[in-house]
């Protein structure tokens, strides 16, 4: 049951990429996974959402690929 | 031997030791984390290596099997957990050395068995694979063919309990690599009106989807609150191996390492197998079998020198007949085919300089394995207290990103997601996942590559596959192989009925 909301996200996360682009997008992405878990402490929020703009930023000047 | 020196000269380049040591350091981490295994590691770093030489790509890629293969053994011995399935054998051993207190001898041993182990394996790929390799120069395209056949049906009959499934998952995998436009006749196949499948679905798109994806997928069933298992730092003591340990540990090693290269040279195996192979050898031929899952030190040193073991010699039939033997190796294979090199014989001829200094390189991988593995040994207990929900949306990140990168777009993000989601209800119908894999990477080299061309030597006639000796004996053992794990599986299941009975 719980892996049929996990599903959800992603479905929803192929919804919304195109009009809100990849860091809007991701960073919603990640919110809906840490409070599926149940997360508490405002760093295991802080730490992946710190993660997609470092992935971004990757990706963006070390290999020249500018996410959507 | 001009190769060789060739080899040399590339691997020499000052780059190559500094992405080892990265390399080595993301696969003993991603190792490490239980729910991350080295496959993982390996398809994430894949995008990231687009635009490096050849040479440092797979160097890289081989450093994080190598160095994942190992860190798995960390979580095995502090709590309990392997870190992935090839360590499973370290736990009867491993953990009851952490109970008595022994924790950083345990480590310190899993670390010298599998440098050893690993060593013993990259040796063995540097001498066995070139002259394999001059034995199928021989080979046409009807015997690639038998031979792509001969590795499906055996992998699928050894990953799956059920060698159905096994079948069923390799056809899903052909299908897989069937879409898009035939570039023979150039029809459309399987693209369901959708243009931007026409150019088919790259490996890399495929693997994040299937492996990675499903796998945040599988542990959406993880419940923080009571799945999480940490050891304080404190645990690790400083207690150094004795010299009389070392010297009773090396026929276990030895023993562990010469199974790891014979059971990883065989297809449809791994390390998790040969692990499991030498610590039931050893335990048999010690002196003193009671000990052993108590706490056994030699326990230790045999399965981690079998699984490093077998991890150089799984290259030798993918390198040599372009055969993967299990997820790891098809998913190195595909990094080979990005970076323009296609696994078999001709590769020897052709790029044997490059192979020369991968080969030559995992050398280098495994003394810079032990050289880092015993810096870090007294960090370890930290990995543990990753905890996993943070982890799920980081690698989710890098999925996304990582299938983005490959063509620049949307597109694929689409693919990973679907094919994750698919792919997570195959795994909970019990598929294996390694079946699929190989029927993506062998379907473009069995197809496209040598049936097609097979049909136009033999000008369309079938005969040609079992007219030519070679093909013809590799198909005769392929559909042996299939009859023998299917009565096997019969008569399993009818004892399994009989017992509950």
């Amino acid at each position: 049951m719980r892996s049929l909301v996990y599903a959800l996200f992603l479905v929803a996360y192929c919804l919304i990429i195109q009009p809100l682009g990849f860091l809007v997008s991701t960073v919603l992405l990640v919110v809906e996974i840490l409070l599926f878990y149940g997360a508490r402490r405002w760093y295991y929020y802080a730490i992946p959402i710190g993660m997609v703009g470092v992935v971004y930023y990757i990706f963006r000047i070390l290999l020249h690929v500018s996410l959507p | 031997m001009q190769h060789f020196l060739d080899g040399l000269s590339i691997l020499a380049q000052w780059q190559n030791f500094l992405i080892i040591p990265l390399g080595l350091a993301i696969g003993i981490v991603v190792g490490a984390i239980p729910g991350l295994t080295s496959d993982l590691g390996l398809i994430l770093c894949i995008p990231l290596t687009y635009g490096m030489e050849p040479t440092m790509a797979i160097l890289m890629l081989l450093a994080i099997y190598a160095g994942g293969t190992y860190g798995g053994s960390i979580t095995a011995i502090l709590i309990n957990t392997p870190g992935t399935s090839a360590n499973a054998a370290t736990l009867f051993d491993g953990y009851p050395m952490t109970q008595k207190g022994q924790a950083f001898k345990a480590l310190q041993m899993a670390l010298f068995a599998s440098t050893i182990g690993g060593l013993i394996s990259a040796l063995s790929l540097l001498f066995l694979a070139p002259p394999i390799a001059r034995i199928t120069l021989l080979f046409g395209p009807a015997e690639y063919f038998a031979l792509a056949v001969f590795g499906l049906s055996v992998i699928a009959g050894v990953s799956n309990d059920s060698i159905f499934k096994g079948l069923i998952g390799a056809c899903i995998g052909l299908f897989m690599a069937s879409i898009g436009q035939d570039s023979i006749s150039g029809a459309s196949r399987f693209i369901f009106g959708q243009r931007k499948l026409m150019a088919g679905v790259d490996l890399i798109i495929a693997l994040i989807g299937l492996f990675a994806i499903s796998e945040i997928m599988m542990k959406s069933q993880y419940n923080p609150k009571t799945d999480h298992k940490t050891i304080s730092a404190s645990a690790i003591t400083r207690d150094k191996i004795t010299r009389s340990e070392y010297k009773r540990c090396w026929k276990p090693i030895g023993i562990g390492s010469l199974i790891g290269v014979i059971i990883g040279a065989t297809p449809g195996t791994g390390g998790g197998l040969a692990a499991f192979i030498a610590y039931n050898q050893v335990k048999q031929s010690s002196k003193h079998p009671e000990t052993f899952g108590k706490g056994e030190i030699e326990g230790v040193a045999a399965s981690e020198s079998a699984n490093n073991g077998a991890c150089g010699s799984t290259m030798i039939p993918m390198l040599t007949l372009g055969v993967p033997g299990d997820g790891s190796t098809a998913i190195l294979m595909g990094a080979f085919m990005l970076h323009g090199m296609v696994p078999g014989p001709s590769l020897f001829a052709q790029q044997g300089n490059i192979l020369y200094a991968i080969m030559l390189g995992l050398i280098v991988v495994n003394i810079f394995m032990y050289i880092l593995g015993s810096g870090f040994t007294r960090f370890y207990a930290h990995i543990t207290r990753v905890p996993y929900e943070v982890l799920a949306p980081i690698v989710l990140t890098f999925c996304i990103a990582g299938a983005y990168s490959t063509n620049n777009r949307i597109y694929d993000i689409y693919i990973i997601l679907i094919f994750g989601i698919v792919a997570y209800f195959l795994r909970r119908m019990d598929f294996q996942l390694v079946p699929i894999l190989l029927g993506i990477v062998l379907g473009p080299l069995a197809e496209r590559k040598n049936f097609r061309r097979a049909m136009v030597i033999s000008q369309g006639d079938l005969s040609i596959f079992v007219t030519r000796p070679i093909s013809c004996a590799f198909i005769v053992i392929a559909v042996l192989s299939v009859v023998i794990f299917a009565v096997r599986n019969a008569r399993s299941r009818r004892k399994a009925q009989e017992n509950l009975k």
